[in-house]
């Protein structure tokens, strides 16, 4: 059976955004709220490291919804409006969201945003980016979609398209002969917080060129 | 069920065009338009596919072209110059009032009386150059980013200002060694990182030169951060381990570089036929062993490389003698001392740069905005003339900027103007500095954020002009200091199908129209076309865009252009690929040089006075310890490129400032501290010559000393002051002497920080 996932290599990921704004534009997503973001891993404040210098630690993580195979976010629904498609996509009926928000403690990877009407951003209007994207009405909860308007043409999500140094790799992580199956397979593949039991299809090469790095200058020599 | 795949439909079609900033980057892009609005940008397909890519800045041009500090109208100073206030005017009335004063100005000072300035960003057929040239004006040229040019011509010969790239980014997988030197793609040319990341993949080691820990340094399998501004010494240690160590490449050095060339004792300049027999000719000259006697460059089967000679009477010594005799200043230990590079690491540097190759150095603008960064591309030229790590695949030095490195073709004039149409240059570095004969200033874009150090030194300057005039999109710092404001369209926006045409990596690309012109906005070249018309110059702007554009694919005379014609570019859907080899393109691959003796020049004989004449490490500069400044203004302050940013361009998209809001100082920890400034506070970072208030993130990517706010933020976008009033305006003579005019070197600039004890404006 088809289960759609993502591969982030993020010993490619230079923390550069491209794909989040794809994702805002090609699903209008409104000014403030994201359905994608790059999180820094390293130090307090975005783009810093941790650690003292030379000996930094930094990296850049692309977090969105992982598209469980177990999503802990359909049994908190008390509107039954979170839903899996048979390609493992989860999806939210606007229509059927009250709002409540249960949804959003329920989610380990902080997928969900209310959007209690937030503005657009200025120069996006209602309808701008991708024309199949239906505008949500304020007052529900929104998440990615794995831009299914896209998967469902045989295009890949918007993130990935965008992405300049290729750090997504999208398709069906449960055909072995898959690319990202065998990324997915590659040894210290990750999931986030895989004692949970969701089941993400979000898997993550991690960052590993910090600890191998050979680092020479002035305030350590 | 309104579910999120229910389509709302709508009519619309994709345009193509190029992003024109100043990144370099030139990304073929295909534009969503729906209902005449642009909805969306994505990457389209370039000619040579892996090309095919688009960075967040492209991504984000709906926000950008929309942005509510769009200028919509013409506008007019009413007020005193300085104080903001602005009424609105129709189009006829403020071109008619700037051309009746221009026409004024003209009749009774001269052209030179008018300058412009010009930016990028325009369009290639409305940058005002035609304007200027039939006005005979003062054009205020150059800026920042010039010095590691004029050192790599300087060293390998004149090629345009800024065209000595390093081989094209799809040659970075046949090196093995590629040194990123002040360079970084992960944040200023994300569409071109991806190469160097391919490259390492496939076993090609990564070394990042440079003193913070860019997103460029966490990708490296080695870090190197020297001390700021110490990258000629750096290299200069590096030459020296390779020249003791017997690294050197002597026969190519031999054959391809001036080391075996004389040079007189007596003057320090290099020996030629014409100092030993009367009438001889400018021929440089070579010690042939065999003979025992001196030959002319190339004549000698194997000249000798070493060795001091008596010709004529004249005493004379070969470059690379007198080089070996320079670099012993430069061993390791002393190296370490000015770089804080140890010992150990300039030596496997060396090494590993010298025998590990092919080895590639690709320079970026970081290493050049120090008052003596030509000599950082010099010494760099000379690593790779020494070792014979140029000209071939994987080998080659030079500056590694965005679109930059592959084959090239050069569109055609599509309006030839007469000989006499032709303006001065002035260098902007020169401006507020000496008396100019200007009285009218037609900025295009934003010259006072952009263009100038220590702005507040031209305070004086702009109040005296008679005329000031700002084309742009957006409102900025210039039109803050205008008389009149003439809103000019994005390079999206046109009247007509095409705008205008490019050759970039490998290819040739139109930009159509992409949407109308929006508010009251017009294109450049309209702007343009109707000011000059008013003044009396419409006969030599006849042509529309399109015929300019046909004009210029088909008149060029570039070989890899032949047989392009415009309508197979139409038909192609605006983009074709050059008549060029599939390979990457090597720069040199002929091993022939531009320079006085056709070689890679070691030895600069014009340099001479300066002592100069092979690269050095100067001591005092306002960044280096040395600097009399050291005690009162302790921190070393650059203005890094970002990614988000094209220098000032796309300063206002909204999501990428729902990303990073506004201007921050970053600075080592420790450096905070010393100060109590913690996140977040309102600090003041100041010196002598200007000051400017932001918020504060303390950031131990920074070393100790260094402080930074990255380029490019608008004045109205700080709490207060102007970045560039702090920055340091000192020329380099070395470039004066040889290019005529000077970079600018902003990060040549010290400041100190203090807790702002003013009424802060709100957290970011």
């Amino acid at each position: 059976m088809t289960r759609l996932g993502m591969v982030m290599d993020l010993d490619r990921c230079i923390g550069c955004w491209a794909c989040a704004i794809a994702c805002a534009m090609e699903n209008h997503v409104p000014q403030g709220l994201w359905w994608q973001q790059v999180l820094t891993v390293g130090g307090n404040e975005r783009d810093t490291s941790g650690g003292e210098f030379p000996s930094l630690i930094k990296s850049y993580q692309p977090t969105n919804c992982a598209h469980c195979a177990e999503p802990p976010c359909i049994p908190a629904c008390p509107t039954e409006a979170i839903y899996k498609r048979a390609d493992g996509i989860v999806l939210i009926d606007y229509d059927a969201c009250n709002g409540c928000r249960d949804c959003i403690p329920a989610c380990p990877y902080d997928a969900f945003v209310f959007n209690a009407g937030e503005p657009l951003a200025p120069g996006v209007e209602p309808g701008d980016g991708a024309a199949e994207v239906m505008p949500r009405r304020p007052g529900v909860v929104e998440k990615c979609t794995f831009c299914v308007h896209r998967v469902d043409q045989g295009l890949a999500p918007a993130c990935v398209a965008a992405c300049p140094t290729g750090v997504i790799a999208f398709g069906d992580i449960a055909d072995p002969e898959s690319e990202v199956a065998r990324k997915a397979a590659r040894p210290g593949a990750v999931r986030d917080k895989p004692e949970l039991g969701a089941d993400p299809s979000l898997v993550y090469l991690p960052y590993t060129k910090g600890a191998r790095q050979r680092r020479s200058g002035y305030a350590w020599s | 069920m309104a579910g999120p795949g229910t389509a709302v439909g709508g009519a619309e079609h994709v345009a193509y065009t190029a992003c024109a900033a100043n990144c370099g980057g030139r990304s073929r892009l295909a534009c969503t338009v729906r209902g005449g609005r642009l909805v969306k940008v994505e990457a389209a397909p370039f000619p040579d596919e892996r090309y095919t890519a688009a960075c967040l800045r492209c991504l984000a041009f709906p926000q950008w072209v929309y942005s509510p500090e769009r200028l919509q109208h013409p506008l007019r100073r009413v007020g005193p110059r300085g104080e903001d206030r602005f009424e609105r005017v129709s189009w006829d009335e403020a071109l008619g009032d700037i051309a009746a004063k221009l026409r004024e100005l003209h009749d009774r000072h001269g052209g030179q009386s008018i300058a412009f300035t010009r930016t990028s960003g325009a369009s290639a057929f409305g940058n005002f150059h035609r304007l200027s040239s039939l006005l005979q004006a003062t054009n205020f040229v150059g800026g920042v980013d010039m010095a590691v040019h004029m050192g790599l011509n300087t060293a390998l010969g004149y090629r345009g200002m800024y065209a000595q790239d390093a081989n094209e980014w799809t040659d970075r997988p046949n090196a093995k060694v590629v040194l990123v030197w002040g360079n970084n793609p992960a944040e200023t040319s994300m569409t071109s990182f991806r190469f160097l990341l391919d490259a390492q993949e496939a076993g090609t080691t990564i070394v990042v030169v440079d003193p913070r820990y860019s997103a460029t340094a966490m990708h490296a399998d080695w870090w190197v951060a020297p001390r700021p501004g110490t990258d000629t010494a750096l290299t200069l240690g590096m030459l020296h381990v390779i020249a003791a160590e017997g690294l050197v490449d002597e026969e190519f050095a031999r054959a391809h570089s001036t080391a075996p060339l004389l040079v007189r004792a007596d003057t320090g300049r290099y020996l030629r036929q014409s100092d030993l027999t009367e009438g001889g000719s400018s021929a440089f000259m070579e010690w042939d062993p065999d003979s025992a006697a001196v030959r002319p460059l190339a004549e000698s089967p194997r000249p000798a490389l070493e060795g001091a000679f008596e010709v004529g009477g004249i005493p004379v010594e070969t470059v690379y003698s007198l080089l070996r005799r320079h670099l012993q200043a430069y061993d390791p230990e002393r190296v370490a001392e000015i770089t804080g590079v140890s010992a150990r690491d300039i030596t496997d540097l060396a090494r590993l740069y010298a025998t590990a190759g092919p080895a590639t150095i690709g320079y970026g603008y970081g290493v050049d905005r120090y008052v003596h960064a030509e000599m950082v591309t010099r010494a760099g030229a000379i690593l790779a003339l020494l070792t014979g790590n140029i000209g071939r695949p994987g080998a080659g030095v030079g500056v590694a900027s965005h679109g930059g490195g592959a084959y090239e073709a050069s569109l055609a004039d599509p309006m030839p103007l007469p000989a006499w149409a032709r303006g001065s240059a002035v260098p902007n570095i020169d401006v507020g500095a000496l008396p100019l004969p200007v009285r009218a200033l037609v900025n295009q874009g934003d010259w006072l954020n952009q263009r100038v150090a220590a702005n507040d030194r031209l305070r004086g300057f702009m109040s005296e002009l008679e005329l000031v005039v700002t084309i742009d999109s957006f409102w900025q710092t210039s039109c803050r200091w205008s008389d009149y404001i003439l809103p000019a369209s994005t390079f999206l926006e046109a009247n007509e199908p095409v705008r205008d045409v490019l050759v970039t990596r490998n290819s040739v690309l139109l930009r159509e129209k992409v949407i109308d012109p929006l508010w009251e906005s017009r294109p450049d070249a309209d702007i343009e076309r109707d000011l000059a018309t008013r003044l009396g110059f419409g006969e030599y702007y006849t042509a529309s865009a399109e015929e300019m554009a046909q004009a210029a694919v088909e008149g060029s005379s570039s070989p890899r252009m032949a047989g392009l014609t415009y309508e197979r570019l139409r038909a192609a859907g605006g983009a074709l690929r050059l008549d060029a080899p599939d390979a990457p393109h090597v720069q040199y691959d002929d091993l022939r040089f531009g320079t006085p003796s056709g070689r890679g020049e070691l030895y600069v004989e014009d340099l001479v006075p300066l002592g100069q004449h092979f690269p050095i490490h100067v001591e005092e500069y306002e960044a280096s310890l040395a600097s009399a400044d050291v005690q009162a203004f302790p921190l070393v302050f650059t203005q890094n490129h970002v990614r988000q940013r094209a220098h000032s361009s796309f300063f206002n998209s909204a999501w990428t400032l729902g990303i990073w809001p506004g201007p921050i100082l970053e600075l080592h920890p420790a450096d905070a501290a010393a100060r109590g400034v913690a996140a977040g506070d309102v600090v003041e970072v100041f010196n002598r010559r200007g000051r400017v208030v932001v918020h504060a993130v303390p950031n131990p990517d920074y070393p100790p000393g260094l402080c930074n706010i990255t380029e490019g933020w608008k004045q109205q976008q700080f709490i207060e002051g102007n970045l560039q009033s702090l920055t340091n305006p000192t020329p380099s003579p070395a470039q004066e002497l040889l290019w005529g005019q000077s970079n600018i070197p902003f990060y040549d600039t010290r400041v100190e920080v203090r807790k702002y004890p003013g009424p802060a404006a709100a957290a970011p």
